[in-house]
This record gives structure tokens, C-alpha cells and sequence, in this order.
């Protein structure tokens, strides 16, 4: 009986002396409700990158450096799709980090369809400008990119977004 | 004048009597022997007298009377009459009341017979027929003689129709004799008893004429009453300059033009609502003004990264003013036209809100204009009488209004779109159109 509760004690000391932020040992950042958002490598966000927006769900395809997208027809005149290099950061429901973004399609360029955009339906992204050139440059092979995609109504409200996509490239 | 001397020298009296104490309207004959100068002819003068009466009883309205008493002595001598001028004619009907006078003689010239007639109309003063027929005794003599009887009698009769003549201004007013309506003005030739009248002329919206008229036997009556309407006659009348005239409560509408291009302003129609009393040739009072209940639309169009104007930011724009007002009337002519010089001084609140948000709550007001301004303006305008309460109004005018902010749309590619603020200038023209309705201090 006394072996019993020793076992029982020891147990209890055993687990008491764990790290518990050991989950959440990277960088927390505030999100705009005020919340603790855990932003280390392996989280990825649950919800829509716009607050109070409808939620778009994205599928792409998986481990490709030229990844087709695609997503259930909303019908709207104003889509967005970009490909980060990092992860985005919001300001309000506005992106502040856009000079991270290599990659974009939107509903103005003349290729694709709104629900189904190849990779090379988009055009390339510098310093958060489009780039001018023609040719779309793939994705970096066995790099980590963050996908995410946003529309509005006709009067170009916000009324659509999806939530932020970690992407894995191909290996090579 | 002594009439008196003409009692001696009447040889023959048919008289002719309108009896002006009596109501009814006959005229009545007296008749008398007829004078001769010698006896073989009174057969035929009484033929002769008695063709003459029988011309006057043809009609109904004449009845002969004898000569007697105080006529008798009047009409003595029949040349005498013939010799009267016209007020004296006229002085005997007052005196005796007696409106017409038959006088002759008969003589005789051999085989011939000379009658002398005289038709003597004291109503209207003058010597109707002297004059003499000769001949043979026959039908052709009384023939000749009962032809002019006639036409005197007539003569008498329809002197003596009583008729009166009613007009006003304005015309269409109803008339009253002897407080019954008797029909509209203007009323012509009128058959009434003669006798005093009281007659009344009302109009609605004018002050009603009234008066008693005297109407004699056989007299053509001519009233013409000139009716003042209450409005005018109450302004006519005021002492003071200063005395409230009347309240004038104005609903019209008008339409607001500003230079709001650059938004596409689809502008709406303003009601307002004015209260103005009026002193003299002033008019002072409030006005509220509102574009409230058809808010005006407008729409901004941007740019996206499908092209320019791809997107339109659509709003609301309303406003409410308040102002004090004060109008001249240049021209007044009364309750028919006005030509008024106005201004306005106040204050309006503009607002405008967005209109398209889509289906969700932004849960941010700051997407709304809102700007309280000083108003400055001017009018001219024309009001025109619908009658003494009703005035139509049109009018144009300006206001220097302030400026109008509004919320000015711009997309962003990497988020939501992005407002902010502008404004563009309230000042602005107008013109309208206003129904008035006055309420005139005179109406206690």
C-alpha cells in the first residue's frame, strides 16, 4: 500500500516539473482582438486573415513549385490571391507586410478563372509591386510559403477572405 | 308762377292722372266736357272725347279721372301750359302729381270742323303734340286723333315702368332686394315697385355694399356698387405701419443645384416650410428646410485593379437648415401680385453616410460626413393671389453654405478600401415653388 502511494507522489512530482511553455516557446504577437497568437513555424492560423469577412477554403496543390489553387466559386469582380514568403501580418484588415509576397493573381489579370488559378496565372511580386515581366518565376523548392486569398463585393467592400496556408514546396 | 289765372280759361280738360300716393302702377284719365263754340258741336264733341277715352282704356294700367275740385283750378287755361317750360311742367307733377294732360277745342269753319289737341307729359316735362285737325267729321278725323292718344298713352305708361340696374366690381356678386336674392350682378333693367329699396351686393372675400335707394314711379334706377375685398379694405384702413397684416404659413418645394459633379450627385427636390408675418410691405419669419425624406444620392467612382471607375463608393446626402427670413415686397399690388426681394440667415447641418457597406456592420461611423454650417443667402421671388387666403410662389435664390465633407473611397490591393476625408463647397442655387396660406389679422 505504501509503494502505492509512493508511486502515486512521485508521478505527480514528475509531471509538475515539465516546461509548460514548452509549446509555445517562440515569438507571441499580439493579434488585433487583443489575443495571444502563437506564430513559431508549426502553427498555423485557424481562422480567416479578415475579421468578420466570409471564409473562402482554399486547396492547393500539394509540394509544387508552380502549385495550382483552387476554391469554391463566390462570384465575385474582386479577387485576390498571393503567395507569401512569410508569414502575414494584419493591421486592421489591412496586410502590412506585402513587400513579402513573390507571387499574386487577381480577378483583373486575364488569366485563370475566379475558383481555379494555375501558377502561371499569376504574375511575379517585387518590394509589393507587380512585376511587369511575363514570365512567372516558381516557387523556391523545399521552401515554406504562406498562402492566403481575399475578395470583395462590387462596391469593394471586404467581404471574403480565406485563412493564412503554410505551403511546402517541393523538395527539389 | 301764379296758376291760379289759368282757372278762368280752361275750356276743355282731359287729364291724364298717375296717382304717385297709390302703390299700384295705373295711369287715369280725366275726362271732361268738351268745350265748343257753339252748341251743334257738342254731339260731336263728345264723339271726339269719347274716341280719345277709348284709346286710353285699351290699356289695363290708365284710368280716367273728371275734372274736379283743386285740378279743376289748376288747368284753367290750357294755352297757358303750352307756354311752360320744362321745370314748370315738372313742378306741376310734384305738386299735383298728375303725369300727363289732354286739352283741346272744337270749332267749326264752315263745313269744315277744326279740332285743336293737346298732349302735355309732365313726367317728362315737354309738350308731347299740339296740334290741330281739319276736315269733314268722320272716321278719318278720329282716326287721326285716336293714332296720337295712342302714342301718348304709351308714352305714359312705360314711364312709368320702375326698373333698376345693379352692377359691382367685381361682377358675380350675389344681390339682395329687400333681403331677397334676386340673382348675380350684373342685374339689367330690374322691374320693382317703386318705393325705397334696400339693396344689398355680397361677395365672398369682399366687404358687402349696402345701400337704400329711393326708386320714384316710372324712374330707370342705376346702382352700381364697387366692393372693396376684406384684405384690401383692412390695409386701406390700417393706422399703423407696424401693425401685423396678416401670418403666412408657406409648404413648397424646390430644387438645390451645387457644383457636386465630381460625385455624381443625382440632387433631390427640398421641402420647406416658412412662416413669414407680414408688416406693411416687410415680411419677417423662419424657414426649415430639409432634404431629409428623399436624401439625395450621390456616388464616387474609383479606381481598381480592374481599371479606372471599376468600383463606386455610393452614399447618402441630407440636410436640414434653419434660417431667419426677411422679404421686401418691391411691387404690391393687393391680392393680385407680389414681386418680393428676400435673405436668409441660419444654419444647416449636411450629412452624408455611406450607402452601399454590403450585408455586414463595418461597426465604424467614421465612413459619415457630418458639418454644421452658416447660411447666407438671397431670393427673388413672385407671389400671385389665388383668392384673399391662397398665394402661389415661385422663386430663385443662392446660399453661401460652408462646405460638405464626405467620405472619399479608395481601394487598396492588399486589404480593406481605405476613406478619408473630403469636402467640396454647399453653396448653391435654387428655385421652387411654394403655396401660402394667410391668415389676416382682421379676422377676429
Amino acid at each position: 500500500m505504501g509503494g502505492f502511494y509512493f508511486l502515486l507522489i512521485s508521478l505527480f512530482l514528475f509531471l509538475s516539473c515539465g516546461d509548460s511553455d514548452e509549446s509555445y516557446r517562440e515569438v507571441e504577437t499580439v493579434s488585433m482582438d487583443g489575443m495571444l497568437v502563437p506564430r513559431d513555424d508549426y502553427t498555423q492560423l485557424q481562422n480567416q486573415i479578415f475579421y468578420g469577412t466570409i471564409q473562402i477554403d482554399l486547396e492547393i496543390t500539394p509540394k509544387s513549385n508552380i502549385p495550382s489553387f483552387a476554391w469554391r466559386t463566390i462570384g465575385s469582380r474582386f479577387m485576390v490571391l498571393a503567395v507569401f514568403e512569410d508569414k502575414i501580418d494584419l493591421e486592421g484588415k489591412t496586410i502590412t507586410n506585402p513587400k513579402d509576397v513573390v507571387w499574386t493573381w487577381h480577378s483583373g489579370i486575364g488569366k485563370g478563372r475566379e475558383g481555379n488559378v494555375s501558377f502561371s496565372d499569376g504574375v511575379d511580386v517585387r518590394n509589393g509591386e507587380i512585376a511587369n515581366s511575363t514570365a512567372v518565376t516558381s516557387l523556391e523548392a523545399n521552401s515554406i510559403y504562406y498562402v492566403a486569398i481575399w475578395g470583395y463585393d462590387d462596391a469593394y467592400n471586404l467581404m471574403y477572405s480565406s485563412k493564412e496556408y503554410k505551403y511546402q514546396t517541393s523538395l527539389r | 308762377m301764379n296758376f291760379n289765372r289759368l282757372a278762368s280759361l280752361i275750356p276743355l280738360i282731359v287729364l291724364a292722372h298717375v296717382s304717385l300716393a297709390n302703390e299700384s302702377q295705373s295711369v287715369s284719365i280725366y275726362n271732361a266736357p268738351f268745350t265748343v263754340s257753339s252748341r251743334q258741336l257738342t254731339y260731336l264733341s263728345k264723339s271726339i272725347i269719347s274716341a280719345i277715352n277709348n284709346q286710353f282704356l285699351s290699356f289695363p294700367e290708365i284710368k280716367i279721372y273728371s275734372a274736379e275740385g283743386e285740378i279743376e283750378n289748376t288747368f284753367q287755361d290750357p294755352n297757358q301750359i303750352l307756354f311752360l317750360d320744362k321745370v314748370q311742367l315738372l313742378q306741376i307733377r310734384r305738386r299735383m302729381g298728375f303725369d300727363g294732360f289732354v286739352a283741346g277745342s272744337l270749332e267749326q269753319d264752315g263745313a269744315k270742323i277744326l279740332v285743336k289737341l293737346h298732349l302735355v307729359d309732365f313726367s317728362s316735362g315737354k309738350i308731347y303734340f299740339n296740334g290741330q285737325f281739319e276736315g269733314k267729321f268722320g272716321a278719318g278725323l278720329l282716326e287721326s286723333i285716336e293714332k296720337h292718344v295712342s302714342a301718348f298713352a304709351n308714352t305714359l305708361i312705360h314711364y312709368y315702368d320702375s326698373t333698376i340696374t345693379i352692377t359691382s366690381e367685381p361682377s358675380g356678386a350675389d344681390v339682395f332686394v329687400n333681403r331677397t336674392l334676386v340673382g348675380q350682378t350684373p342685374i339689367k333693367s330690374l322691374g320693382v315697385a317703386d318705393g325705397t329699396l334696400k339693396i344689398r351686393i355680397s361677395k365672398d372675400g369682399y366687404t358687402s355694399y349696402q345701400k337704400e335707394v329711393r326708386v320714384l314711379r316710372g324712374q330707370r334706377t342705376y346702382v352700381h356698387g364697387h366692393m372693396y375685398d376684406e384684405i384690401a379694405e383692412h390695409l386701406l384702413n390700417k393706422t399703423s405701419k407696424w401693425k401685423l397684416d396678416s401670418m403666412n404659413f408657406s409648404i413648397g418645394t424646390c430644387m438645390q443645384v451645387q457644383n457636386w459633379g465630381q460625385i455624381n450627385v443625382e440632387t433631390g427636390n427640398v421641402g420647406n416650410f416658412r412662416y413669414t408675418s407680414k408688416f406693411n410691405r416687410w415680411e419677417l419669419g423662419l424657414e426649415v428646410s430639409s432634404a431629409v425624406g428623399s436624401s439625395w444620392r450621390a456616388n464616387q467612382k474609383f479606381e481598381t485593379f480592374l481599371g479606372n471607375d471599376s468600383s463606386i463608393n455610393e452614399f447618402e446626402i441630407s440636410f436640414s437648415r434653419l434660417s431667419f427670413v426677411g422679404q421686401f415686397n418691391l411691387v404690391e399690388k393687393l391680392n393680385q401680385f407680389d414681386l418680393y426681394l428676400g435673405a436668409q440667415l441660419g444654419c444647416a447641418s449636411v450629412h452624408s453616410s455611406q450607402y452601399n457597406l454590403g450585408w455586414y456592420d463595418l461597426g465604424d461611423n467614421s465612413i459619415e460626413g457630418r458639418d454644421v454650417n452658416a447660411v447666407l443667402g438671397g431670393e427673388i421671388g413672385a407671389r400671385f393671389y389665388l383668392g384673399v387666403d391662397l398665394k402661389l410662389s415661385t422663386f430663385i435664390g443662392g446660399n453661401f453654405a460652408g462646405n460638405m465633407s464626405y467620405k472619399h473611397k479608395t481601394a487598396s490591393y492588399w486589404g480593406e478600401a481605405i476613406y478619408s476625408s473630403k469636402s467640396l463647397s454647399s453653396d448653391h442655387m435654387y428655385f421652387g415653388v411654394a403655396l401660402t396660406y394667410s391668415y389676416w389679422s382682421l379676422r377676429k
